[in-house]
């Protein structure tokens, strides 16, 4: 019980997002991949029933639990989420970023982590390889939510998304634009792959770009469900800071005051966003 | 902090931008403005202040660019005018417990045979993103649990001048377009 007040304590204290400042709409740094016809930028997978149930009904379960939400990791993206993450990529000038919806696609990953040229070989071709051949023989298409699940990997510069929640698709492509607005990627990409504290920074900058995204768009329904989300799923870094990768005694305890957070938060919403009209 | 230089790269935020191809220039737009861009001062333990290049290109070069890609938010620029920027300025001060960043932009403009009209922008934000703190939260893990997710959503220095920066020039691009008869 102590452990969840300190959490409550740190979050209440420390989760400052603001929705007051202008929204920057993004301007990559480098240019990166050019996309085809043969090798599009947002490609579905096919819908597998079996594959995507197991997935869904069975190794995602905890997560949707834990998130309090059953489209977590549900392997069912609707195209209104798809078009959401689509404009948002095309409004913030990320023309280099693949997204794969629900989709596995080792072969071309592996093609993608050689190509990417604006990571050094020397820490693609390291810490790089250790997240695809997770990606390879784990895959997230069926292991969301228990092992993986929603992320991008910088090392390729792809966004992988199972969950049918726009707001977790924006927080994806939210991280897909800090990297690609960085000068130093490298070093950015070295610190996001430090074990406990490692990916906290980026985790709040990509938190913060959607939740500043959906109040640029005056979309209120879209930011109290970033709160109710996004919120417990931060507080689950703050906690376990695995939790992106195994899911832990730790961070699911730190999801409950994260949850109070999030949904005490949200009432705030009105105030905010008249703060930002001024 | 004493060494350390913030990467800056300012630029107009602009939804859906146009793919790239190439800045013209535009004999009849004259842009006057400090050589080195933005002349940034970084008031931090030093005191001193420092020249920073930006990524995106100096004041004259992110003028013709935004004319280049968006020609229809300019039609009377275009015709002929003159920009000067007399003052343009990213502060970041670290005072050990505490943090501000501020921008200031101050510029003349004239379009056409219209009148001069002077411009002036100035934002600042202020929080705990000091070095003192993220060096006394690395001592244990605990607090740097609590700062680092603090420090991600305020956003370090560096990330907070880019901002406040983008925003000043969006700002003064937003009225030259306004100045500029651009059909909405």
């Amino acid at each position: 019980m102590k452990i969840l007040q300190i959490f409550l304590i740190l979050i209440a204290v420390n989760y400052c997002s603001s929705i007051e400042k202008p929204y920057n709409y993004g301007n990559p740094y480098y240019n990166g991949v050019v996309f085809s016809e043969s090798d599009p930028q947002f490609e579905s997978g096919e819908p597998y029933v079996i594959v995507d149930s197991i997935g869904s009904y069975f190794f995602a379960i905890f997560s949707k639990i834990l998130l309090w939400d059953r489209r977590i990791n549900n392997h069912a993206i609707s195209e209104e989420s798809k078009k959401i993450l689509i404009r948002y990529m095309q409004e913030n000038n990320l023309k280099s970023t693949k997204v794969r919806f629900n989709q596995y696609a080792p072969i071309s990953e592996w093609k993608r982590l050689s190509q990417n040229q604006k990571i050094p070989g020397t820490l693609r071709y390291t810490v790089g390889t250790i997240s695809l051949l997770a990606y390879t023989f784990i895959p997230d298409r069926v292991f969301a939510g228990i092992i993986g699940g929603d992320h991008y990997n910088p090392f390729t510069d792809t966004i992988n998304v199972y969950s049918d929640v726009p707001v977790i698709l924006i927080h994806e492509g939210g991280h897909a634009k800090d990297f690609a607005q960085r000068q130093y990627v490298t070093l950015y990409a070295a610190i996001y792959a430090i074990p406990v504290v490692g990916s906290l920074y980026h985790e709040a900058r990509a938190t913060d770009d959607a939740m500043n995204y959906f109040a640029e768009k005056n979309q209120e329904d879209q930011l109290k469900e970033s709160y109710e989300i996004l919120t417990p799923a931060y507080s689950t870094y703050v906690g376990g800071a695995i939790g992106d990768i195994i899911l832990n005694p730790i961070t699911t305890a730190a999801i409950i005051p994260g949850h109070i957070y999030g949904r005490y938060k949200k009432k705030s919403i009105p105030e905010q966003m008249a703060r930002r009209k001024k | 902090m004493g060494c350390y230089s913030p990467s800056l790269r300012i630029y107009r935020p602009y939804p859906d931008e146009v793919t790239f191809t190439k800045v013209d220039f535009f004999p009849k737009v004259i842009v006057l403005a400090p050589t080195e861009f933005p002349e940034a001062l970084l008031d931090h333990d030093l005191r001193r202040k420092k020249i920073l290049k930006n990524e995106y290109g100096n004041w004259e070069s992110l003028v013709y660019k935004e004319l280049s890609l968006h020609p229809k938010n300019y039609p009377k620029l275009l015709q002929g005018g003159k920009i000067q920027i007399l003052e343009f300025e990213l502060s970041s001060v670290d005072s050990c417990f505490s943090h501000k960043a501020s921008v200031k932009l101050k510029a003349e403009y004239s379009i056409g045979n219209e009148a001069l009209r002077y411009f002036e922008y100035e934002d600042q934000s202020k929080n705990y993103n000091s070095n003192c703190i993220l060096g006394l939260s690395s001592l244990t893990l605990v607090p740097l649990l609590w700062f680092i997710p603090y420090l991600g959503f305020q956003g370090n220095s560096e990330d907070q001048l880019n901002q406040l920066g983008r925003n000043a020039i969006s700002a003064f691009f937003l009225e030259l377009e306004k100045n500029s008869g651009k059909s909405n």
